[in-house]
Parts: structure tokens; C-alpha cells; sequence
């Protein structure tokens, strides 16, 4: 009876320290999104004049992978539930191709940033993304 | 008439210290009028005359800038422009004895403290730099970029 009884006062003790372990859990989580200021960028495809759409989507894909790094900033397939929108242009230059990047609030769509930087060749993307991302984006 | 004059050598001391307070900053390309930006922020309307201020920190990022698109970028480090040391004679801190047994005897407790040389390296951005802005020659053919992505 009690060994029973103890048993019983051992389960109590679990259940308490699990629940107060799970309420830890959730402040730390909700601090952590406090502090952490995470903003939810949206990125539709790039658009493309004078280029073919090739080099669109290899920026397109090349900006992606350089944001998803960054821990401040979470890429999401949905407009509505981003708070930001992150538009990328190519635009045929004389002597190269403008990348144009624009920040955009997804609410009313007003211009937050823009950036254009001159491409002479698809392998000037990634300095240009690099600098981009570590710079503006977040 | 002294004061003004050590004033005076104290400023100029500084500046010499402090070496290059900006930088020269030209683009390669002469005829154009480039607006120059450095760490993100306008610091010259035309490349043609600009001298940047040195930054605080140990990085300047440079980019030359015309009708809203950059078309070059630098960046320079503290120590890329040369380093210089100083050394001084320096008596050692009384604070600990000060604290210890009073500040009359601390102050006085400070004479006896050993004298220790103390070395500072002042590392310089460099005073001129030129940004590339001008299209690589690609032997006459610029990139073909209305064909298909042959690297996909």
C-alpha cells in the first residue's frame, strides 16, 4: 500500500516537472520569436526584359538559397502570409544586365528598398546576391 | 600665444597619427561622374573629386553608383594602407592601491610602481583607390544573355 502510494507521488512529481518543463519550452520559444524579430519574406519568380528567362531563374534560385541562410528571415510560398515581398528583375543594360532587387511591404505594397547592381555575366550574380542578403535583406 | 601653440601640436600630432583621414576614391572610368557611396551611405555626388572619410570600423565598402545602378564596388580594410607603432613609457596602474589603503597613500604608493613600456599599433586605411567600373573586354563579345543558360 505504501509502495503503491509512493508511486503514485512519484507519477505527480513527473507530471508536474513535464508540464512545467513543456511551460519553459513555450516562453523560451516565444522569446526567442520576440527577440528574434523573424520577418516572412515572400519571393515570386523574377521577371525578365530583354533576357532569357533562364537567368531569371538562376537568380531566382541563387537569392533563395543565399536568404534561406539567413536565420532572420523565413521564406514563404504564400503572399498572405508573408509580411514582405522580395522582387527581382533583369533588365537588358548596353553593356550588361540591371539587377534590380525591391523590398516591398506585402500589406500595401509601398517600397521599402531598392537595389540595382550591373551583371556583365551570370557569374556576377553571386557577389552581387551575397552582398544583397547580408546587407539589405534582413 | 603657448597654449594655442600646444593646442596647435596636439591637433596636428593627431592628424598625423590618424594618417590618411579619407580616402581618395576615383573609378577607372574618367569621363563619367560617378556618385560614390561608402558602408551603404552617399558620400560623394561625382567620383571626379571625392575623398571619403575613413570609417570607424575596420571595413569601407566603396561603390560608384550612375542613375541609380552600381556598376563597380571596392572594399578596403584598416591595415591595407600600411600600420605604424608606438611605444611609451607608462608607470604602472595605483588604482588597486589606491582603493587599498586611501587615495593620499595611493597617489603617493603610485611613484613606486614599476615603469612598464606599453606598444599601440595604428593599422591606416589606403589613401587612394580606384574602382573598377568599366565592362570586362570579353574579346568585343559582350555575354549573350537572350540565349538559353548553356550551364542548365
Amino acid at each position: 500500500m505504501a509502495k503503491n502510494g509512493a508511486g503514485l507521488l512519484d507519477n505527480a512529481i513527473l507530471k508536474s516537472m513535464n508540464l512545467s518543463a513543456h511551460c519553459v519550452f513555450m516562453a523560451m520559444l516565444l522569446c526567442t520569436a520576440i527577440l528574434c524579430g523573424c520577418s516572412k519574406v515572400y519571393m515570386p519568380p523574377a521577371q525578365v526584359e530583354g533576357v532569357h528567362p533562364d537567368y531569371g531563374e538562376r537568380l531566382h534560385v541563387l537569392t533563395k538559397q543565399y536568404v534561406a541562410l539567413d536565420d532572420h528571415v523565413t521564406l514563404v510560398d504564400d503572399v498572405q502570409q508573408s509580411d514582405r515581398k522580395l522582387l527581382l528583375q533583369l533588365v537588358r543594360d548596353t553593356v550588361g544586365v540591371v539587377v534590380v532587387f525591391e523590398m516591398r511591404k506585402a500589406k500595401d505594397n509601398s517600397l521599402i528598398w531598392a537595389y540595382r547592381h550591373i551583371a556583365y555575366d551570370p557569374k556576377d550574380f553571386i557577389p552581387i546576391v551575397s552582398r544583397v542578403s547580408k546587407e539589405k535583406i534582413r | 600665444m603657448r597654449r594655442l601653440l600646444l593646442a596647435f601640436a596636439i591637433l596636428a600630432v593627431g592628424v598625423a597619427l590618424n594618417g590618411c583621414a579619407a580616402v581618395k576614391v576615383e573609378v577607372d572610368d574618367a569621363h563619367k561622374g560617378y556618385a560614390i557611396y561608402s558602408n551603404g551611405e552617399k558620400v560623394c555626388d561625382d567620383s571626379r573629386n571625392c575623398y571619403v572619410p575613413v570609417a570607424r570600423g575596420d571595413e569601407m565598402y566603396l561603390e560608384a553608383e550612375k542613375n541609380g545602378v552600381v556598376y563597380g564596388e571596392v572594399v578596403i580594410h584598416r591595415g591595407d594602407g600600411g600600420y605604424s607603432t608606438q611605444t611609451v613609457l607608462h608607470r604602472g596602474a595605483a588604482k588597486d592601491v589606491a582603493t587599498a589603503v586611501g587615495m593620499p597613500l595611493g597617489i603617493a604608493a603610485r611613484g613606486l610602481q614599476p615603469l612598464e613600456t606599453v606598444t599601440t599599433t595604428t593599422e591606416y586605411f589606403p589613401k587612394k583607390v580606384m574602382i573598377p567600373v568599366m565592362p570586362p573586354e570579353n574579346d568585343g563579345n559582350p555575354f549573350p544573355w537572350d540565349k538559353p543558360d548553356p550551364s542548365k
